[in-house]
């Protein structure tokens, strides 16, 4: 899959950094753009971005999350919805309820909280996300008030989403990378190099992954564990999963590849295999290596 | 294994290299009576598979109780079995080791360390708090 394709696409691109959503972000731009382009592709980049947080993010005390988490009712949501929220649906479902938007309270009583405080509180699983939640197209009914969070799939969709800006603005070749959770997306044979990143050290990399009109998503929770738990927690149990030290997912989106970073957690990759079409490599806590033979990477192993 | 218990597996294992005989290692395991010699420890065994029969031979290298080296060696009666074979020789071992990034020729990395500033940072600050 990856042989035909030539290593790191050229020219050097035009690049657009910024912190947004409390991580950074590069948007690499192969295409000739010129300075007042990239100027005003930042300003929509950004207020594009700040639309979305907004609504999603449980970070902040204007967002309709945190209203939804003080009052139960119906809630007015934007046209991106629908495709997050059926994705959380259906990974609820073949999860068994792992995976859950009602993982918010428990994170934040775990202490990955607004404050980020990381004090633990008692920690209680989620309730059924069936039960509390009904959307439609353009909104959303709370049975009662949640902090709902959409931590496992909302940056990825954002990838995504400011994919489609830069396609709409006529742009055909340029990588978006949300701190290491990226599309690259081309027009021409070139592939992009990314290393994979050593589960316990950041100066190592276990691999390099080629990507062509595709994305890349990783989670790993070893470098980001406190008292009891990582950022991943089991709906259920309100538990945090141990047996995986670092994970890929190489699909044609973002959404859906940041979105089964997490489902991977709980589920086998072969039954997840059966509903979406996406590669991945999972790094088990003893460090061997489990991915699927269509992966495209080269891993450094013993 | 053991290879006291030649007469009950169904495989025959043989010990083709023992290197210092005398040594003896209790497991760690709750078969706390069983102490392996340091050599390599081969089983030939076999399984059924759609296309028939096929043989699979499994070596294991042991010193001062530490498996040190594995290998397999497959005789394949057909093409796919001899695929799924040598996927599974290449693969069942493999344990990732870490090559300095700044030796690779790549622009992008992906994993845990950048996933998100304020998450990390703040943890950050709550780990060098802990250890004042």
């Amino acid at each position: 899959m990856t042989h035909s394709i030539k290593s790191e696409p050229k020219p050097r691109p035009s690049t657009i950094t910024f912190e947004a959503i409390g991580t950074q972000w590069s948007v690499d731009i192969y295409d000739f753009v010129s300075s007042t382009d990239l100027h005003d592709l930042k300003k929509l980049i950004i207020a594009r971005i700040n639309e979305f947080d907004v609504v999603y993010s449980r970070f902040r005390d204007d967002s309709v999350v945190s209203q939804m988490a003080n009052a139960a009712g119906t809630y007015a949501l934007p046209r991106d919805a629908r495709q997050l929220l059926d994705i959380y649906s259906e990974l609820y479902d073949l999860t068994d309820g792992a995976m859950t938007p009602l993982i918010g309270q428990t994170l934040s009583d775990a202490g990955y909280d607004k404050n980020y405080s990381f004090v633990t509180k008692k920690v209680k699983p989620a309730a059924k996300w069936p039960e509390i939640a009904h959307y439609k197209d353009k909104e959303i009914t709370l049975a009662e008030p949640a902090l709902l969070d959409f931590g496992a799939a909302g940056k990825g969709y954002l990838v995504d989403i400011i994919c489609d800006l830069l396609d709409e603005y006529g742009l055909r070749q340029f990588c978006v990378n949300a701190s290491g959770d990226m599309v690259y997306r081309t027009n021409t044979a070139d592939g992009l190099n990314v290393a994979l990143e050593h589960p316990t050290d950041p100066m190592l990399a276990v691999g390099v992954a080629t990507i062509q009109n595709q994305s890349i998503c990783g989670s790993s929770g070893r470098l980001r564990a406190w008292s009891n738990f990582t950022h991943i927690i089991d709906g259920r149990t309100a538990v945090s999963p141990t047996h995986i030290a670092s994970l890929w997912v190489v699909a044609k989106d973002a959404l859906l590849s940041d979105a089964l970073c997490t489902a991977l957690y709980f589920v086998s990759p072969e039954k997840l295999q059966s509903t979406y079409l996406f590669e991945y490599a999972i790094i088990k806590e003893d460090f061997t290596v489990d991915h699927s033979p269509g992966f495209p990477a080269k891993f450094f192993t013993t | 294994m053991s290879k006291d218990k030649k007469d009950d597996a169904p495989a025959t294992i043989t010990d083709t290299t023992t290197t210092s005989a005398d040594t003896a290692i209790s497991q760690t395991t709750t078969n706390t009576d069983t102490t392996f010699k340091d050599g390599t420890y081969t089983i030939d065994d076999s399984y059924q598979s759609p296309g028939g029969n096929e043989p699979i031979k499994t070596s294991i290298t042991i010193k001062d109780g530490i498996v040190t080296d594995t290998s397999v060696k497959q005789d394949p009666n057909n093409d796919e079995s001899a695929q799924h074979q040598a996927d599974f020789a290449t693969e069942f071992k493999s344990k990732v080791i870490g090559k300095a990034i700044s030796g690779l020729s790549i622009s992008r990395i992906s994993g845990a360390s950048l996933t998100t500033d304020a998450f990390n940072d703040a943890l950050d600050q709550i780990r060098t708090k802990a250890q004042a």
